[in-house]
């Protein structure tokens, strides 16, 4: 009778253990950096190349792809979870040292795909440089000089409703290297 | 008879949960993105038709492509080789980075100070490649994979890979 008991109890236990193991409380401890963030800048021009130089006038487009570390998805799945994007309250912004910031927004690129032309989901926002504008340092104290221009340093933030808050910035931040930031010469 | 069935079901007891916690549906994706990647190509010094060391994509016959590559441990967001002070633990992972061109050229990544003098200087994986003079000209699609000993394997697409953007692939012109 005892025996059949615990066969049961068993039983039981191997029905149920499963379910625990998918409950999001039983899941294991989320990581410290829960998004992987990757960021670039491109010129808003027909060729849209990336570039980290620019002159008064031109279009800067960041573009970013965040990516879940735990699943090393994009949340958005490629345009079929924007539902789930609005549920983690995500929120991706480049902001440039001098207080700018551009909320990105995620969408389909090219937009204007044709066809079975190959798309991509990502981040963007884009920012028309002022004619007037002056970053707030000297280009020519960079490790390679550029001489009459200036720089502003950016990066790009993000946020979820669960208080995720990961910070992006160029490679070599914290150092004189030329692609640390946004290098703008006079037209 | 019964008290081998009780021994059975109390085994079972014990060790449905190590059962459990083996199988890939509990253990979840984690273990599998160990690395964050970061990278970005800029305009070496050699025969540069522009401004050096800006980012680009785009090279002329001559130029040289510099990648540069961040890796951070996804656990903590640190530098493996904790900004230079820490070499062999580059050497205990077998941390290996290594660019790929889809014309089956390879090049592998060296972990380095930049600037080589003078500070501050940042630690990064940086290598260099001077376009042939007689390589053909137009698109050409790039990535890298972070590896280790563990059998870590991570791979970094520029954003947009895959597309006919323009800033994803290497796109080469003539001098």
């Amino acid at each position: 009778m005892r025996g059949k008991q615990l066969l049961i109890g068993a039983a039981v236990l191997l029905l149920v253990l499963p379910l625990l193991a998918q409950l999001p409380g039983a899941a294991a401890p989320r990581p410290r950096l829960p998004y992987w963030v990757m960021a670039d800048v491109i010129r808003g021009d027909t060729l849209g190349a990336q570039s980290s130089i620019f002159k008064q006038g031109d279009e800067v487009v960041f573009r970013a792809r965040v990516l879940d570390i735990a699943t090393g998805q994009d949340p958005g799945r490629a345009g079929q979870g924007l539902k789930a994007l609005q549920e983690l309250g995500l929120k991706v912004t480049a902001y440039l040292e001098d207080g700018k910031s551009f909320p990105m927004t995620y969408g389909r690129h090219p937009a204007q795909a044709s066809g079975r032309e190959p798309v991509s989901w990502f981040w963007t926002a884009s920012w028309r440089i002022p004619d007037g504008y002056t970053g707030p340092h000297d280009a020519g104290t960079l490790v390679i000089p550029v001489r009459g221009a200036r720089y502003v340093k950016w990066w790009v933030m993000v946020t979820d409703k669960a208080g995720a808050n990961v910070r992006w910035d160029p490679i070599g931040v914290g150092t004189n290297l030329n692609p640390i930031g946004l290098i703008i010469e006079k037209r | 008879m019964r008290r081998m069935l009780t021994l059975f079901c109390a085994a079972l007891i014990l060790f449905a949960p190590l059962l459990l916690a083996g199988r890939p549906a509990a253990a979840g994706p984690q273990g599998k993105l160990v690395y964050i990647v970061a990278a970005d190509i800029v305009r070496g010094l050699f025969q540069a038709t522009g401004t050096v060391c800006v980012q680009t994509n785009v090279f002329k016959l001559g130029e040289e492509v510099v990648w540069r590559v961040t890796v951070f441990d996804a656990s903590n967001g640190a530098d493996p080789a904790e900004d230079g002070k820490n070499l062999t633990a580059l050497t205990e992972r077998g941390i290996k980075v290594t660019v790929y061109l889809e014309n089956g050229m390879s090049f592998p990544l060296r972990y380095a100070r930049h600037p080589g003098k003078g500070d501050p200087a940042a630690w990064l994986w940086a290598t260099g490649w001077r376009i042939p003079d007689d390589f053909p000209t137009g698109r050409l699609k790039w990535w890298l994979v972070v590896t280790d000993k563990t059998g870590a394997f991570v791979r970094f697409d520029p954003i947009g890979f895959g597309t006919n953007l323009g800033a994803a692939p290497l796109i080469i012109e003539k001098r």
